[in-house]
């Protein structure tokens, strides 16, 4: 198994990629099956790994059979394996929220076979786009993969069709700033030392240590992949992104998507170039950044009217919150970062595929639309709380021990950063206290008034339901697992921080 | 299994999971008075010790019993069954369960026996609590309720950064190890201080609480504030900081009581004085003091509870909440004023009543550790107690001027309540060893001695005789009184409205943004999609980040490095 | 205030002092405070310090904080 899973779960998504839309051309009906089919086996293949990995220890694998630092090499260890299976298991829902979705929003085009099979490859070319950035080993690859994921997350915003278009656009406008400067910090790297395997370049840095060409390029690949990673005050693209796309693909993006270049920030300044001196100045940069973002965030998201720009705000405060730990860089700070990756996803896949559920079921995206739900919809509701308080930081929801890790680590860490990093997590918590109990005590306190609604009661047809089934099986489903991660979170520590220390201990003992 | 049973919050849980099955079905009371019993009769046949349960690699001590969390336990579970069975021909299924989850995390938040523990059910004290206000319905609650949660989510993320310092600092689990003025000590001190109302960290109380519906209150008057004593006593014997705090606390009340209107305000700024005998005695230290602090935050629970039900009285005859209003009214429900007469003798520490057994007992310990001006100033806050809660209130609102009030009857459970209310009163004034025997520390005291009953009777009839000359000086007006919730209310909402503007109006780049590019481009794209569509003057998009700053502060970042890479290393 | 009640006032004042030397007399232990150790000091201190609170209350701190009922509203708090 561990011979063959690690190059299955990168070609599988990439080549249901290709053959779901030919599929759909070829046979003009719909192509529901196939790809759910592929998104369980590439769930199955990640949780495989997972387990695998925690059983037998990290897995290299040679792709095609040429080993490194030639061939590219994939690597899987606690720290990957958990990101790919948070995207697998999420692209899950985000397949199942498209296939049986609530039908589309008012401004896309018609739907046809075709065109449902083009937004399911696109679905499967952005899930291998984000697992080939969490195994890959090559510098290089990264760019490709991270490339493939953008274009393939243009394509899924867009389809929203008109505003959603617009957003698509500026996405695009800062991706594509990205993933060029980027590339150019590639380029400088490449001509420094030779190679582009993560490992070889690690060991070859301290001989050109003194080149300030290695600044530039460390420089260059922290900017890019911090626009990726909606580092303040880099997130232009992320609210109108996560607000205007179609329910489903916002549910997936805002889930993992950021996370996911925040993995790679992890992976290349906090691990390879974490030795150099511009990476750990570029690393307190980053903290400081995380800091401002956090409170930056926190307070935009208090001024929303609407609630989905809101829980985008809200990303760009948790966002904030991993880049510290990033920053931080201590194993517990690291541990946190990743748990926080693992407790924001579940949770902003659960907000965002309700909250995108209900606008379009009540055609409104205020607070006041949402007065009263809690007594027509208790159980999607009560997820949707039990999201929210994981936000905030209730224990014993995820998000508490998230906090719970990054705190302890800003403690350890000490120093200004350090009370700087505390102060902004425990604010934090406080406006997200404010902006979600203001949306929680109109959904459970208040009665519907005058709200618009799109149920037609008045018209005397059935009542549409809060949130369509579709929608609702997601947000009930990641409501549970963010209690589930919450009361998990011990087995969790212990599952990705050995290999976490063991990896800087690696690269640190391979250095001559 | 069957350990769980002793719990006493176990059975309030349950009660909380039959309401929200049947929420359609029946309304949530009989569930409530039932488990609340349930509660009651497993603290009966509680035992000292501890339960706790390893999960997912944390020991949870939940269930730690010695004799303080239990007698602290004990009188929840009692006041929540009467809160309930006063409610009960009004509560919804909403309100039972915020009432069944906010007493029960209560009862669990005293009987912690660790950290994490002890903060979940802190934390859902505070949210349920919140939920419980809500119930109140109207605007005003809504937004007290905010108000109210804005403070407490500030509390909470004390006590936690004060929690995560601790442990950080290889700090035990279980509960208390807090080592003296360090870090952790100040912080968990701030959070325990908001709750238990220390002024200026009050008004959240004396805000909210009038705000929540007649039972809401009766329950918010007897747990936050109480659990908060119940930590001070755990966590900072002994705080020296504690003695003035605490007797300033008590005169700071009953000053605001003086001029206060809404009737359940009042009884409010009468919790904040309470709560001072009982942070003062906590300071004092002495076993002695620390015993008065929790034999008053029992007899405090109950006649307060008892009050809150006959203010609370007051507005469901007539649903007139000021004392402006109201008045003459007393020959309609005179049960319900003899109790309320109960509650007001008990608070004011009159011989015979509940009050004064444990009051006396704080007192004292203050005259033993010859703290003089704490003393005085207990004994002036118990004269003002008596003047506004004993005397004031009844007179403007029961009794004088009848102003031709409407008054409906009163539900039976709801007199059911309060006469069980005040029989407990009664019955612990009449029989201290009751309440004594239950007391945690080693202190032995007599209440009933010549001294103590000639000096308290001595007080109560000046202060009789001072209202009698001075009443038509003290007619309640309408009008509000302002606390240091205008620090939050006013200048600090005005800050933050100021920087939400700020944030959003980020400069000309946005604004071109916003204004022309954004709104060409959504049209193009509406034109684009839905041919024939009206094109739209503005694009509506709200607190947009400009995609221009991202590219702009990227190239920044690049140009400043290469700058600075070219400066050091010239050629 | 009608004569006969100001005469069980008195009463009540006469029979308090004479209880209050009793318990000075009995040499019992008295808590804390001088005013303790003076017959009919508590009633000194009460009269004294309820007038003292009623008219501090009243005539310094009403007129320095008593606002209409309407004060908050719309002063853009949450």
């Amino acid at each position: 198994m561990r011979d063959v899973l690690p190059g299955l779960l990168v070609a599988l998504p990439l080549l249901g990629a290709a053959l779901v839309p030919l599929l759909a051309a070829l046979s003009r009906r719909t192509t529901r099956v196939p790809a759910l089919a592929l998104h369980a086996a590439i769930l199955a293949a990640a949780l495989g790994l997972f387990g695998s990995v925690a059983a037998a220890g990290p897995i290299r694998y040679a792709v095609g059979g040429w080993p490194g630092p030639w061939g590219i090499e994939l690597w899987f260890d606690g720290l990957s394996t958990l990101i790919a299976v948070l995207v697998a298991g999420i692209a899950c829902f985000a397949a199942f929220a498209q296939t049986f979705g609530p039908g589309r929003d008012e401004a896309a085009p018609a739907s046809t076979p075709l065109r449902e099979g083009l937004l399911r490859g696109a679905l499967l070319l952005l899930v291998g786009g984000l697992l080939g950035i969490v195994a890959t080993r090559d510098v290089f690859n990264l760019f490709v993969f991270l490339e493939i994921s953008s274009l393939a997350a243009y394509t899924l915003v867009a389809s929203g069709g008109g505003r959603a278009t617009v957003a698509a656009f500026r996405y695009l406008l800062a991706g594509t700033a990205a993933g060029s400067l980027y590339l150019f910090g590639v380029g400088f790297l490449y001509a420094l030392t030779g190679t582009l395997n993560m490992d070889d370049l690690a060991a070859r840095l301290p001989s050109v240590e003194a080149d300030a060409a290695l600044t530039v390029a460390v420089v260059l690949i922290a900017v890019g992949l911090s626009i990726k990673a909606a580092l303040f005050p880099l997130h232009g693209w992320l609210p109108d992104t996560y607000v205007y796309s179609p329910t489903p693909t916002a549910g997936f993006i805002a889930a993992v998507m950021a996370k996911v270049s925040a993995y790679a920030l992890l992976r290349l300044l906090g691990e390879v170039l974490a030795g150099t001196a511009a990476g750990a100045v570029v690393l307190d940069i980053t903290l400081w950044l995380g800091v401002a973002g956090v409170v930056a965030g926190g307070i935009l998201a208090v001024a929303q009217r609407a609630i989905t720009r809101m829980l985008a705000w809200s990303s760009i405060s948790a966002m904030g919150m991993i880049l510290i730990g990033v920053g931080m860089g201590s194993a517990l700070a690291i541990t946190g970062a990743l748990f926080h990756m693992a407790a924001h996803a579940l949770a902003k896949g659960c907000l965002f595929f309700g909250a995108g559920g209900i606008r379009a079921s009540r055609r409104g995206d205020d607070v006041e639309g949402w007065a009263g739900l809690g007594a027509r919809a208790p159980w999607t509701l009560a997820a949707l709380t039990v999201a929210a308080l994981s936000m905030i930081g209730i224990p014993p929801t995820a998000g508490f021990f998230s906090k719970y890790y990054l705190l302890s680590a800003s403690i350890t860490t000490g120093g200004p950063a350090g009370i700087a990093a505390f102060a902004a997590i425990i604010l934090s918590s406080l406006l997200a206290t404010v902006y979600f109990l203001r949306v929680l005590e109109a959904v459970w306190f208040r009665t519907p008034g005058d709200a618009p609604d799109a149920s037609g009661d008045s018209a005397g047809r059935q009542p549409v339901p809060v949130l369509p089934r579709p929608l609702a099986v997601p947000v009930v489903a990641l409501a549970v697992l963010v209690l589930l991660t919450g009361i998990f979170a011990r087995p969790f520590e212990r599952h990705v921080l050995p290999d976490w220390e063991s990896g800087t201990a690696r690269i640190t003992a391979e250095a001559p | 299994m069957m350990l769980v049973l002793l719990h006493p919050a176990f059975w309030l849980f349950i009660g909380l999971v039959i309401v929200f099955a049947n929420r359609r079905r029946m309304p949530g009371m009989p569930v409530g008075v039932i488990v609340a019993l349930g509660a009651v009769l497993a603290l009966m046949r509680a035992v000292e010790g501890s339960l706790e349960t390893t999960v997912a690699g944390f020991r949870l001590v939940w269930f730690q019993a010695d004799r303080l969390s239990l007698l602290f336990s004990l009188v929840f579970a009692i006041v929540a069954l009467l809160g309930f069975l006063y409610g009960s021909h009004r509560m919804r299924a909403g309100e039972t369960a915020a009432a069944l989850l906010y007493a029960g995390s209560a009862i669990a938040t005293v009987l912690a026996g660790d950290w994490i523990t002890f903060f979940v059910f802190w934390e859902a004290m505070a949210l349920s609590s919140v939920a419980l206000i809500w119930q109140g319905g109207t605007a005003g609650a809504r937004r007290a309720g905010m108000r109210y949660l804005l403070v407490h989510g500030a509390g909470g993320a004390l006590l936690f950064a004060g929690i995560v310092l601790h442990l950080a600092g290889g700090g035990e689990t279980s509960l208390g190890g807090l080592v003296s003025g360090s870090p952790p000590f100040w912080l968990i001190l701030g959070a325990v201080a908001i709750n238990a109302a220390i002024p200026p960290l009050h008004a959240w109380l004396t805000d909210a609480y009038p705000e929540a519906s007649t039972s809401g209150s009766v329950f918010l008057s007897a747990f936050t504030t109480k659990t908060a004593v119940y930590a001070l006593l755990r966590l900072f014997p002994g705080t020296e900081v504690l003695v003035p705090l605490g007797a300033a606390m008590a005169l700071y009340g009953v000053v605001f009581a003086v001029i206060e209107n809404d009737i359940r305000r009042l009884l409010g700024y009468h919790i904040v004085s309470q709560v001072g005998y009982m942070v003062a005695a906590v300071g004092i230290g002495t076993p002695l003091a620390l015993n008065g602090a929790a034999s008053h935050a029992f007899s405090h629970i109950l006649y307060k509870a008892l009050l809150f039900m006959g203010a609370g009285a007051a507005i469901e005859a007539t649903g007139l909440r000021r004392l402006s209003d109201l008045g003459g009214i007393s020959r309609h429900m005179r049960f319900a004023v003899a109790m309320y007469a109960v509650g007001a003798l008990s608070i004011s520490g009159a011989p015979l009543f509940n009050g004064f057994i444990s009051k006396s007992m704080i007192v004292s310990a203050a005259g033993e550790e010859h703290l003089l001006w704490t003393e005085l100033l207990l004994v002036l806050a118990a004269v003002g107690t008596f003047l506004s809660v004993g005397l004031k209130l009844p007179w403007f609102a029961f009794f004088g001027e009848r102003r031709g009030v409407a008054v409906r009857p009163l539900p039976t459970n709801l007199l059911a309540a309060m006469g069980i209310g005040g029989a407990l009163c009664l019955l612990y004034g009449l029989f201290p060893n009751l309440l004594y025997s239950r007391l945690p520390y080693l202190a032995t005291y007599a209440p009933y001695t010549l001294d103590h009953v000639v000096s308290s009777a001595q007080l109560l009839l000046a202060t009789g005789f001072v209202f009698y000359l001075a009443r038509k000086k003290l007619t309640p007006s309408p009008g509000l009184a302002l606390d240091t919730d205008w620090l939050y209310r006013v200048p600090l909402a005005r800050m933050i409205a100021a920087a939400t503007r700020a944030l959003a109006a980020v400069g000309p780049v946005a604004r071109t943004l916003r204004g022309e590019t954004v709104t060409r481009l959504d049209n193009a794209a509406r034109r684009l999609a839905a041919p024939g569509a009206p094109p739209r003057r503005r694009a509506s998009f709200a607190f947009r980040a400009p995609i221009g700053w991202t590219v702009l502060f990227a190239a920044a970042a690049v140009v400043i490095t290469w700058v600075v890479v070219w400066l050091r290393n010239p050629g | 205030m009608s004569r006969r009640a100001a005469a069980a006032l008195g009463l009540v004042v006469v029979v308090l002092a004479g209880l209050d030397g009793l318990a000075f007399l009995s040499g019992a232990e008295h808590h804390g405070g001088f005013w303790n150790s003076v017959p009919l000091g508590d009633l000194a201190l009460g009269a004294l310090g309820a007038g003292l609170l009623a008219w501090f209350a009243r005539r310094v701190l009403k007129p320095l904080l008593s606002r209409p009922e309407s004060y908050y509203d719309g002063a853009g708090s949450p």
